[in-house]
């Protein structure tokens, strides 16, 4: 279990006491508005910044050692860098807190997230001559290479084009068919309602809704927190939850 | 640079620095024969005064210039890749600046103690590097937070020099000399400490090259990667400082080395961070041997100093880097 209770503050409280847990095995969708903290949140986890409070995985917190750490939590940002390296060379180094040479089986680990993610033929290219959605695909391989029980992602959708995106939640799926905790912070509520497992609603640094899929539709939460209207479309016996 | 054309590229490299190297010892201000230079170079006797010009001369000035060249370009790369700036260095960062205004305010409060100038320009570029580390540190050590320190200071440091300089005219005098950098007249004795010194430097460089790697990722990503965001930034400027620390000691204030090697190391290198760190260190030794070279025989018998060549020979290439950066964005 993925456990959150942390207060962060610059000039202004960021987050007060943010408290929230994530099953293991579980996508966890975390919404809110622009500058409600959901970034600052991710990149306490990932050590980055300080904060007080807890940050718990499996009842322990996490470790303070870098690489330590980067073997329970993961993390895809937001903003993505465009390094001048081939893109297979920038997937490898998601076994850096693993190894300081990569053995046969580590490449063919590499070689394989490349695969998964249907980049194999971008991989002697430069990660500085690809596109958003490109780039996007290269790190989301290197977060598989890198094998944590924890990925939390920040807007990963955002470059992707449609073809790609329901891949995209297909392998999140996987990876929590195998156990590991997502925590995706997105704006496309539809997405969060139709592929996350539990959600968690973050206002003013505050946690103002945590629970399933099921609880949060039960209520008008999404609806009053973003002002959007709820829409549900049905489709070859199918209803899809929309929001506008 | 493809990878089949990095091994050729690399000996070529190698083979550049050998022959800068042997140049720095066969040619000077005073020709002599291939006899008597071999005859110079084995000590033997009839030879004598080849010998003295040969080991007491050259071969230190060569040493100074493969140190001073290596300390400055590895201090340069390890600033562009600690702050992920392609235009950190040395110079840009106010380490040169800290070590000019010790200087100067040496030569101003003790005027004939020359001999303490090397101590007084490390003293100061490491002071430099200290005061940098520790205003940006307290905003967090963050890559643009560490740039903007040090240019704020370097600004601060040229004002002391330019305030110095108007007080008194001699001191003027006697800094010029150390502020355009040279290789002339440094002993053996001159490189005791400084070379050992960028030796341990480099081999630190190489050491952490790794995490300086995944540092081209950004924080954020680097951080996630695990690598330890800031104890490498913290490690990688202390390094640099005294690389740079080390060479401007005895090799003056040397423009330029710091901001232009780099860039060719990692290119030749194809960014990665242990092959640019050792190219960096072989191609500065190789630009500061050819410039001082120049510097000898081109307007025998005067002497140009080291410092004016690394300036004519780094402002063409760094104007074509810049030309090269708008042709990439405009695509």
């Amino acid at each position: 279990m993925l456990r959150f209770d942390v207060s962060i503050s610059y000039d202004r409280p960021i987050l007060d006491r943010a408290a929230f847990v994530v099953p293991e095995g579980c996508i966890a969708a975390l919404l809110g508005k622009n500058g409600a903290g959901k970034s600052t949140l991710l990149s306490a986890a990932i050590g980055l910044l300080p904060y007080r409070g807890e940050i718990s995985f499996r009842g322990a917190p996490l470790p303070r050692r870098e690489r330590d750490r980067a073997k329970i939590v993961s993390l895809l940002p937001q903003a993505l860098p465009s390094p001048a390296l081939s893109v297979r060379d920038v997937v490898s180094f998601g076994r850096y807190s693993y190894t300081t040479k990569l053995s046969p089986s580590e490449w063919k680990l590499v070689d394989g997230a490349l695969e998964r993610l249907k980049i194999s033929e971008l991989s002697a290219r430069l990660v500085s001559t690809l596109s958003g959605g490109e780039r996007q695909k290269v790190f989301l391989a290197s977060l598989l290479v890198q094998d944590a029980p924890v990925l939390l992602l920040d807007e990963p959708t955002t470059y992707m084009d449609l073809a790609f995106r329901s891949d995209f939640y297909r392998i999140l799926r996987e990876e929590r068919d195998k156990g590991k905790t997502v925590l995706l912070v997105t704006h496309d509520l539809s997405d969060a309602v139709a592929e996350a497992d539990r959600i968690v609603l973050l206002e003013a640094g505050k946690v103002a809704f945590d629970g399933t899929k099921e609880e949060c539709l039960a209520r008008p939460v999404l609806e009053e927190a973003f002002s959007v209207r709820r829409y549900l479309a049905d489709e070859n016996g199918a209803s899809h939850v929309f929001f506008r | 640079m493809t990878k089949q054309r990095r091994p050729l590229t690399v000996c070529i490299a190698l083979a550049a620095f050998l022959i800068a190297a042997f140049f720095s010892l066969r040619f000077g201000s005073s020709s002599m024969s291939w006899k008597a230079f071999l005859g110079g170079l084995l000590q033997k006797e009839g030879y004598e005064t080849e010998t003295i010009i040969l080991c007491s001369l050259r071969l230190p000035r060569m040493l100074a210039g493969v140190f001073a060249g290596a300390g400055l370009a590895l201090s340069g790369s390890l600033l562009q890749r600690a702050t992920d700036n392609a235009l950190a260095a040395p110079s840009v960062l106010g380490i040169n600046a800290g070590a000019g205004f010790a200087v100067i305010l040496f030569l101003s409060l003790f005027p004939t103690l020359h001999e303490l100038l090397p101590f007084a320009a490390f003293v100061g570029a490491l002071a430099s590097a200290g005061c940098i580390l520790g205003v940006s540190g307290k905003i967090g050590l963050g890559k643009t937070t560490v740039v903007l320190t040090g240019v704020a200071l370097s600004a601060l440091f040229q004002a002391g020099i330019s305030f110095f300089s108007v007080l008194d005219e001699d001191v003027l005098a006697s800094y010029t000399d150390f502020s355009v950098g040279g290789l002339r007249g440094v002993t053996m004795e001159d490189l005791l400490v400084p070379a050992p010194m960028i030796a341990l430097c480099l081999l630190g460089a190489l050491c952490m090259a790794r995490p300086l790697n995944l540092f081209c990722l950004g924080d954020t990503m680097a951080s996630s990667l695990g690598v330890s965001v800031k104890r490498t930034r913290l490690l990688a400027l202390l390094l640099s400082a005294a690389s740079a620390a080390a060479a401007v000691s005895f090799a003056g204030l040397l423009g330029f080395v710091g901001l232009i090697v780099p860039h060719a190391a990692r290119k030749i290198a194809a960014n990665d961070a242990r092959g640019e760190i050792l190219l960096s260190a072989l191609c500065g030794g190789t630009l500061l041997l050819f410039a001082d070279l120049l510097g000898r025989v081109l307007f025998t018998p005067t002497e140009i100093p080291v410092g004016i060549f690394t300036a004519v020979l780094g402002v063409p290439f760094f104007l074509w880097l810049l030309l090269q950066r708008r042709y990439r964005a405009s695509i």
